[in-house]
């Protein structure tokens, strides 16, 4: 039976049975959307953009935003691609993918660093750190292969498509993942200076928090994600590629964390409603892309959709009086 | 606030346009030819779009909002435009009301949800951006239209003798400046957005408390983001005589870019519409310079972040040195904004 | 709920039902057609082209378009592949992230037919519809050439070069650099404008670099769609005359879209570099039928493209797609 508490937490998270609420819209209609390899699919479109959502959250949290994630993602891909690609000095090693692994991590981290520094060190403000990196570092993947894309070797393929009791690898990363972010943010010292810095940067300064390498911390942590989403991007479409993804992945990303209930003025976010947040914009892609309609009414209704979530997250608030009595 | 103002807070305090003249002076080295009022003009005219959507955006950004909306507001604009000038053979006249209604519509529409219905900003123009461009796209059916030459003129002529373009964007910048800084709505906007830091859904508490109607300010400001936008999207379409299906894409965050670079802040409260169009002429005048040598087409966006990086950078070392000047004791950092 | 927030709600939702419920006949053939991007005129003339010619021939079509995503893309495909489509057609981003698009298609045994940009090697099975964008794009620049040669002049070159990161852009870029280096002692570049497919870049840079080097006299477009920004700036300029008048710029386009059609009618463009949109629609559309009749088909499909000019105009008009779409 169902207690209070926990109809007061499901009212905390509306994305999520908003969802529900789109997968009983579409079912009838298109039935395929609960069969196994749908739900296989929509799982696996979800931990794709949790990744890049989990380490643009933790910027989120310490009121930053980090718009270069597409172009960190690009160039991890392509240099990783490079080294275990074609004639790359890794190929057919047997250290190839865990060298390559390495040298995209190292990436993420680097610009990670380099715009934690900017930021918290030089108090730059992080749109344009972030904005200036998307451009810099997305045109420097482009120049690093001259426009070419570089197919990947089997052995990098399975990191997307390899099974461990039947279960994809990619799934099981990223509920690792994941839970360690969680796991930072909820239980640890460094996930309170996080939320801290994202409530008052002046106060966090005068209680003694190490201002700046949280920040650091915060930006670190979402290259890194970078790197790792530009793994399992390339991965699983066999290429290292200079425009892995579109520009647009960021609104997705931090659209999923603020309908999750991060806030864009910092000091807010939950990994577990960054992950509501996820399921449900992969759920309005995979529903879309299965009802097949014209390229317009996507777009329109991809935008109400948005708009829908946003509405039923300003009820919850207007409601919160209410329920707060049932706990 | 001080009262004594040494040369070097006041150097200080000018910095941004102090900056501005040394990509000016870097670029005239690579270019001789990039010096000359002819090539000064161009840029202007070439970066009026931008700004003036830049200059809307200030609004929006000084009451701690954000539009993403705008570049698809300019789309929808021109696609109606188009459709109304082609298709059913409306005279240039008629069409340039519509635009300004359909960005006006579409800031309302933004400014109602955000102000009455108390929604998050950033994912109401989000909402909005997809929104708009999905029924711009229906309405050409993703096909680009060729403007006929009437709307060419737009872009050409020179009463006064000064580009249309040019007079469009100091009319704006005048009437937004005035706003700002002599109407009882620019002080409002100020106080709501300075309060607005932190939480926004506790949004201007501080502000209600001083008697300001807060939801009446928010519609205004949304409104005005609109309408700059569709103002942009007019000079756009003079300038390019078509409206393709990609029109826009992406431009928000070049117009949020010019915005910020231009001093104003993204947590509220802070800016001017002066910089803003410094900020969209900043980045015309770097791609300008970048054709002028016939750069290598691989290094635009490596010279362009470089030189916004930069920018930044300095800024922001200006700004610590300035409160360090201004109160010489106290040093907790701002907020990173 | 206040009513103001749940009206739309159930309004939108009752919209969304409504669409979805457009349920086809189960009996007849659906084919998914997914492209990339429907930026251009070339583009839209395609699918515009694929769907009459499958409602011709009493066949359903379901549309995806993945806004230049290949990741949405290898999404959609998926979601064909969900819905048990009886063929896929797609124009994909590049040539190595459609490898795991063919992968998914043929571990479900449906055809799967690559429009206009050839997969790179794999062990798929495939068939591609492909026109040779160098040799076309050099071809045009060649006729351009023997014509600026003829006049005895020297001539300034200016180039419109399309988003660094698509393929068909850099392969048009480097036809035209070919055809160029056998020109030297005539033709010198001086201005490479990069476009970014954006008809607002390409204004800028062309307005840009005539303002520096007004008497580029040799001008060649990446693609047809960009003809309005750079007429619009030549304009600007009083530059855009007829050939054949002194200050006529002796301009080149590819695609061979309406604009194009138009511009060589009325005696301004000289040259344009043709693909045949109109023949790779009906031959991947056979193809993608008789690989489902288990019958056997060429791997590849060349649509070998032609230069339209002021010469063969009144001759080759017909096969230019740009002179159907104009009527």
């Amino acid at each position: 039976m169902p207690s209070k508490h926990f109809i007061s937490w499901l009212f905390q998270y509306p994305v999520l049975w908003l969802s529900f609420g789109l997968l009983l819209v579409v079912l009838p209609v298109r039935p395929e959307i609960a069969s196994l390899a749908n739900l296989e699919i929509l799982a696996l479109s979800t931990a794709m953009l949790l990744v890049l959502a989990i380490g643009q959250t933790f910027v989120l949290i310490t009121a930053g935003i980090d718009l270069s994630l597409p172009a960190v993602m690009s160039l991890a891909s392509v240099v990783g691609a490079s080294l275990i690609g074609g004639e790359g000095p890794l190929a057919g090693s047997p250290f190839a993918v865990s060298g390559t692994l390495l040298a995209m991590g190292l990436v993420g981290l680097a610009i990670g660093t380099l715009q934690g520094i900017a930021v918290g060190v030089f108090r730059m403000p992080a749109f344009l750190v972030s904005l200036a990196s998307l451009m810099f570092f997305g045109g420097l993947a482009v120049w690093y292969t001259r426009s070419a894309r570089i197919a990947l070797p089997d052995e990098f393929i399975q990191i997307w498509y390899g099974r461990l009791a039947g279960i994809p690898y990619p799934i099981l990363l990223v509920v690792l993942l994941a839970a360690c972010a969680h796991m930072i943010l909820a239980r640890t010292v460094i996930g309170r200076w996080l939320y801290a810095v994202g409530q008052s940067l002046p106060a966090s300064f005068v209680s003694g928090v190490p201002v700046q390498r949280t920040i650091l911390f915060a930006y670190m942590a979402s290259g890194l994600c970078a790197a790792i989403g530009a793994v399992f991007y390339s991965a699983r479409l066999h290429t290292g590629s200079p425009q892995l993804v579109e520009n647009e992945v960021l609104l997705d990303c931090i659209g999923a964390a603020v309908m999750g209930g991060t806030s864009l003025f910092g000091g807010q976010g939950k990994i577990l409603g960054v992950l509501f947040g996820t399921l449900f914009l992969a759920l309005v892609g995979n529903s879309l892309n299965l009802l097949g309609l014209r390229y317009w009414h996507v777009i329109m209704i991809k935008g109400g959709v948005i708009l829908l979530a946003t509405l039923l997250d300003a009820t919850r608030h207007r409601m919160q009086p209410v329920l707060g009595g049932l706990t | 606030m001080i009262q004594q103002r040494s040369i070097g807070v006041l150097a200080l305090t000018y910095a941004p346009l102090l900056l501005y003249g040394l990509v000016v002076l870097f670029l005239a080295a690579l270019a001789p030819q990039f010096l000359s009022v002819a090539n000064f003009l161009n840029i202007l005219v070439l970066a009026s779009p931008v700004a003036i959507a830049a200059i809307g955006m200030t609004f929006v950004l000084i009451s701690a909002g954000i539009d993403l909306s705008v570049g698809s507001t300019m789309f929808l604009a021109g696609a109606i435009a188009g459709r109304l000038v082609v298709d059913a053979g409306w005279p240039v006249v008629g069409v340039i009301p519509v635009m300004l209604a359909v960005g006006l519509g579409v800031g309302l529409l933004n400014g109602w949800l955000i102000a009455r219905l108390k929604l998050v900003p950033f994912m109401v123009t989000l909402a909005t951006l997809f929104s708009a461009r999905g029924a711009g796209l229906w309405i050409t059916e993703t096909r680009a239209i060729n403007l006929p030459d009437s709307f060419r003129q737009l872009a050409v002529v020179h009463p006064l003798g000064i580009p249309l373009p040019i007079l469009i964007l100091v009319v704006v910048l005048l009437t937004a400046e005035t706003v700002l800084r002599r109407t009882v709505l620019g002080k409002h906007l100020y106080a709501l957005g300075y309060n607005a830091q932190g939480d926004e859904h506790e949004n201007g508490r501080e502000a209600a408390k001083a008697g300001i109607d807060i939801s009446a300010v928010l519609l205004r400001v949304y409104a005005i983001a609109g309408l700059c936008a569709a103002v942009g999207s007019i000079i756009t379409l003079a300038q390019l005589a078509a409206v393709s299906p990609n029109l826009g894409q992406g431009i928000e965050l070049e117009i949020i870019a010019a915005t910020v670079l231009g001093g104003t802040s993204l947590f509220g409260g802070r800016g001017t519409a002066g910089g803003a169009v410094l900020g969209a002429l900043l980045v015309e005048t770097v791609r300008n310079g970048l054709n002028l040598v016939n750069a290598d087409p691989y290094f635009y966006p490596l010279i362009t972040g470089a030189i916004i990086f930069g920018a930044v950078l300095l800024d922001s070392m200006r700004q610590q040195r300035l409160t360090l000047l201004r109160h010489r004791n106290i040093r907790i950092p701002k907020a990173i904004g | 709920m206040p009513p103001s927030v749940s009206s739309p709600c159930v309004l939108f939702l009752a919209l969304l039902v409504a669409t979805g419920c457009a349920e086809p006949d189960p009996d007849r053939l659906k084919i998914g057609v997914a492209f990339d991007t429907l930026q251009t005129e070339y583009w839209v003339a395609g699918y515009e082209a694929l769907r009459a010619d499958l409602a011709r021939r009493g066949i359903d079509m379901i549309e995806a378009i993945a806004d230049n995503d290949s990741n949405r893309q290898l999404d959609q495909i998926h979601a064909f592949i969900a819905r048990q489509v009886d063929g896929i057609i797609v124009a994909p981003k590049d040539a190595m992230s459609v490898v795991p698009m063919i992968h998914a298609a043929n571990r479900s045994r449906i055809p799967i037919v690559i429009y206009n940009r050839p997969p790179s090697a794999n062990d798929g099975h495939s068939v591609t519809v492909v026109a040779d964008n160098y040799q076309i794009a050099k071809a045009t620049v060649t006729y351009m050439a023997e014509k600026a040669k003829a006049s005895g002049k020297h001539y300034k070159a200016m180039i419109l070069i399309g988003d660094l990161g698509d393929i068909n852009a850099i392969q048009r870029r480097d036809g035209f650099d070919a055809a160029v280096s056998e020109y030297q002692d005539i033709l010198e570049v001086v201005a490479r404008v990069p476009t970014e497919w954006s008809q607002e870049i390409a204004y800028a840079g062309v307005t840009n670099s005539l303002q520096i080097h007004p008497d580029i006299n040799f001008i060649f477009t990446s693609s047809d769609f960009l003809f309005s920004s750079l007429v619009s700036a030549l304009k600007n300029r009083g530059k855009y005359a007829k050939i054949g008048k002194p200050n006529h710029v002796l301009l080149g386009g590819f695609d061979g879209d309406s604009t194009a059609y138009r511009m060589l009618e009325e005696g301004y463009l000289d040259a344009d570099g043709v693909q045949d949109v109109y023949f790779e629609c009906a031959a991947s559309l056979d193809a993608v039928l008789d690989l489902r009749q288990g019958k056997k088909v060429a791997s590849i499909i060349q649509d070998p493209g032609f230069v339209i000019h002021q010469g063969n105009l009144a001759e080759k008009k017909s096969l230019m797609w740009g002179s159907q779409v104009a009527k």
